[in-house]
């Protein structure tokens, strides 16, 4: 159907993945693959950054099941940032708002990233 | 045209002891030249009345054979008859006695009619090769044959000179023979034996036409005083028949004879080019691809001239296995290929192997002991489709130095024909496995088009309508009508997360489970609970079930609804339309600690006129072009403005808004749509329960 790419940077203490163009059936297989590569190094704050992302479908959504699980067994977690409203409600309908932290801004998903950070090496 | 011939010969013979000169009467002459010109004329059109039939139908081998074999034959005939005929003539060029009259008359006739008929011959093998100056030429020496013969006939009946016309017309009939025999391309299809036949046979008919001319038409030779005495200016038609064979003789007998040096190249080229031809149309017709492997091996070995030709293809794991071979026995092949020497050879040299000497070939000696008495010299030449090798085509003969430069050419070409072959045979092979798959999913759809009601729920005053359609020909999407515990009609509508064969897979599951748990819940929340506590754990990480159940009372209208991560459900009441969307996890993404406390259930109350609209992602997701989504405002403004008595109706509304909006972009995600019409105040009445669907195979 239409492209869709993944970019890939670090903001300590998390890492980031931009996600563009449209996230269905046929390109979700590439999140997933960019999204265990990552958990396999050792990436366990992921921040996916959602602003220049036009479309999501059921399948799209499926991924981010697979991880989160495995993530929060080792402390991190995957936050969902900068959602354009029609994405959004696709979230919200399924319920994710309650699985997922979904915020508006990357800083505010880096602060929390730090604060959990602070947090776990304070206790 | 007989008769009137028949009659003008007898006219004609009747009058013959008249000489032709200016001492006879004038209307003895004239009807004497008419009775002539009649005889003439009628035999002209007798002999060349045959159509001419189109060159490309027409053997030019034959016809040439034919040609050629007339004009000697008859032109000896003539010869002979001129030499051996007792014909004694008076220093007047007058028959002495009446046997030279009758022999000789008849002589004229015959060789009147000789003469024409070689031209009829000569005209068929000039027609065989026309140009467009053809017809046009042939006009021109028909007009010049009338003339020579015109200033014949004058010249003897008035006594002028006409000697210089006469060369000059001559002189320009025979340029015109040699401009209409410039094309005859056709003799480089002869094959050399026929080229050296042709060769001989146009000098001998050359020789003959030479010596009739030399001897024939001399002052005082019999012949030409026999003509005179038939006709003055006839001789012209023998004479310019004879030199048109030997003009056309001439030129083709020389041009076979320069081609004959190259004759064999020539035959070698045309077997090649009809070789490669025929494996092409060969191609179009056989689609067993063994068929035409064994026709190319023959092929190659007869064009060759190989001793053994044989075709290996590889298989997937790069295996190559002999599938034609044309004189080359088992034991041959392993004592070729023994320690693998060869196809080590072949894999370096990629493009092709050409080996004049197997002794002197470094790497291929150490076979050379055991394969001398039937391999020498060798060709193999790759089979490449897209730059990847599919096998070898090879060809060994048992003397060395037999293959030249020609011969790989050769089999390169060959090559590339028997790999077309075999994409061609693969392509048809998996053209085979794709209908067979296409057919299984057409079953797979017919299946799961069965898993869905086949009958609308009958209640008093509500009418239900439903539709589904897989974006492929099968699909996640689900709705059904089930009856709670407590009796009560459930509307259920699910989609399962992603598409096509693995979202069918779990639709047919998530029906299973509907219709074992709807029977002992009393709710839709808990019906859905049930579903997700069956289904967590059995399903994929990223698959998940999105779901909506809606029950109703059909004693007071109360509904109550659960939702289960779906889309909103759209109910109009009165003239506003509202999108309910009760707080639930999608089935499948959390387990029953999660999803049962946040599973919310709400209700609300149909009263007449009120309308439902249930329906999956596929339809607010609907793209234009431009991949803009339908979205829910023209849902709910469609609700808003229906005012239809039919469920149908309605449903045909949303479905039509569909297609609008997605103006002929195929549908991209499976669309369901289930609407449901209050025609009437709901009150107690006798509750015809639906019946749960049997599930296939159940």
């Amino acid at each position: 159907m239409s492209s869709f790419s993944i970019e890939h940077r670090l903001r300590k203490p998390a890492q980031i993945l931009d996600i563009k163009g449209f996230l269905d059936a046929h390109t979700a297989p590439q999140l997933e693959t960019k999204l265990e590569s990552i958990i396999r190094e050792g990436g366990y704050n992921i921040v996916v950054n959602f602003r220049e992302l036009d479309y999501i479908s059921s399948a799209g959504l499926g991924v981010f099941m697979v991880f989160i699980e495995e993530v929060r067994n080792k402390l991190g977690d995957i936050k969902l940032v900068s959602m354009q409203p029609k994405v959004f409600t696709v979230f919200d309908l399924l319920g994710f708002p309650m699985l997922f932290e979904i915020l508006e801004h990357e800083d505010e998903a880096i602060a929390n990233f730090r604060d959990a950070g602070n947090e776990s090496e304070n206790g | 045209m007989v008769a009137i011939g028949s009659v003008s010969s007898l006219v004609f013979l009747d009058v013959l002891h008249t000489p032709f000169d200016h001492t006879v009467p004038p209307l003895v002459l004239s009807l004497k030249i008419a009775a002539a010109l009649g005889f003439i004329l009628s035999a002209a059109l007798l002999i060349l009345r045959r159509s001419i039939r189109p060159s490309y139908s027409v053997n030019a081998g034959n016809l040439f054979r034919q040609a050629v074999s007339f004009v000697t034959a008859s032109t000896i005939v003539l010869l002979v008859c001129s030499v051996v005929l007792p014909l004694s003539y008076t220093s007047a060029n007058a028959p002495a006695n009446t046997l030279t009259l009758i022999l000789g008359v008849a002589l004229s006739i015959a060789a009147v009619l000789i003469a024409l008929r070689q031209m009829y011959w000569l005209d068929n093998l000039v027609l065989l090769r026309r140009s467009k100056y053809t017809n046009r030429l042939r006009g021109f020496i028909a007009i010049g044959m009338l003339g020579l013969m015109m200033f014949e006939l004058y010249r003897v009946i008035s006594g002028a000179t006409t000697d210089v016309l006469t060369s000059i017309l001559l002189t320009l009939i025979c340029i015109l023979f040699v401009a209409i025999t410039i094309k005859r391309p056709w003799l480089n299809s002869f094959s050399k034996k026929e080229k050296l036949k042709g060769t001989l046979a146009s000098f001998t008919a050359c020789i003959f036409a030479i010596v009739l001319l030399g001897t024939g038409f001399g002052e005082g030779d019999s012949l030409l005083q026999s003509m005179n005495l038939l006709l003055p200016g006839t001789q012209y038609i023998l004479l310019c028949s004879l030199l048109f064979s030997l003009v056309y003789f001439v030129r083709v007998g020389f041009s076979l004879f320069i081609a004959l040096p190259t004759a064999g190249v020539v035959d070698r080229k045309i077997r090649e080019v009809r070789s490669l031809s025929a494996l092409s149309r060969k191609i179009t017709q056989i689609n067993d691809s063994q068929e035409l492997l064994d026709t190319a091996v023959k092929m190659v070995r007869d064009v060759c001239g190989a001793s053994s030709v044989w075709i290996e293809l590889f298989d997937e794991e790069g295996k190559a296995t002999v599938t034609a071979r044309k004189n080359i026995s088992d034991s041959q092949l392993h004592f070729l290929n023994a320690d693998g020497v060869l196809s080590k050879l072949l894999r370096v040299q990629r493009h092709g192997l050409y080996v004049e000497n197997m002794g002197e070939q470094p790497e291929l000696r150490s076979l050379y002991p055991k394969v001398m008495k039937f391999a020498r010299s060798m060709v193999a030449v790759p089979l490449t489709l897209e730059e990847r090798s599919v096998g070898t085509l090879f060809a060994i003969h048992r003397e060395e130095f037999a293959f030249e430069a020609e011969d790989v050419a050769l089999l390169l070409a060959f090559a590339d024909t028997v790999s077309i072959a075999i994409e061609n045979a693969r392509l048809f092979q998996s053209s085979l496995e794709k209908e067979r798959f296409k057919s299984e999913l057409m079953v797979a759809r017919d299946m799961q088009q069965k898993l869905l009601p086949k009958t609308l729920p009958e209640i008093m005053h509500l009418d239900i309508a439903a539709y589904s359609s897989p974006a492929f020909e099968v699909g996640g999407d689900y709705y059904d009508f089930v009856t709670l515990a407590d009796n009560r009609l459930c509307i259920i509508i699910g989609d399962v997360s992603g598409k096509g064969i693995s979202a069918a897979f779990y639709m047919a599951e998530v029906k299973g489970i509907v219709l074992a748990q709807a029977s002992e819940c009393r709710s839709p929340g808990e019906l859905l609970r049930k579903v997700n506590r069956s289904i967590r754990g059995h399903i994929d990480k990223q698959s998940y079930i999105t779901m909506t159940a809606l029950a109703i009372d059909p004693t007071n209208g109360m509904v109550s609804l659960a939702r289960a991560g779906h889309t909103p459900l759209m109910h109009k009441h009165g003239k506003g339309v509202s999108l309910l969307t009760p707080k639930g996890f999608g089935i499948g993404l959390v387990n029953a600690a999660m999803f049962d406390p946040v599973l919310e259930e709400c209700d609300l109350r149909l009263a007449e006129g009120d309308r439902i609209l249930l329906f999956t992602d596929g339809v607010n997701e609907a793209q234009d072009e431009e991949f803009n989504e339908l979205g829910y405002a023209p849902l709910e403004t469609i609700l808003k403005n229906n005012t239809s008595q039919r469920a149908e109706l309605l449903l045909g509304d949303v479905i039509r808004q569909i297609a609008e909006h997605s103006g002929g972009v195929a549908q991209h995600d499976d669309v369901t749509i289930v609407t449901l019409l209050c025609t009437g105040q709901l009150a107690q009445q006798t509750v015809t329960p639906a019946r749960n669907v049997e599930f296939a195979g159940a």
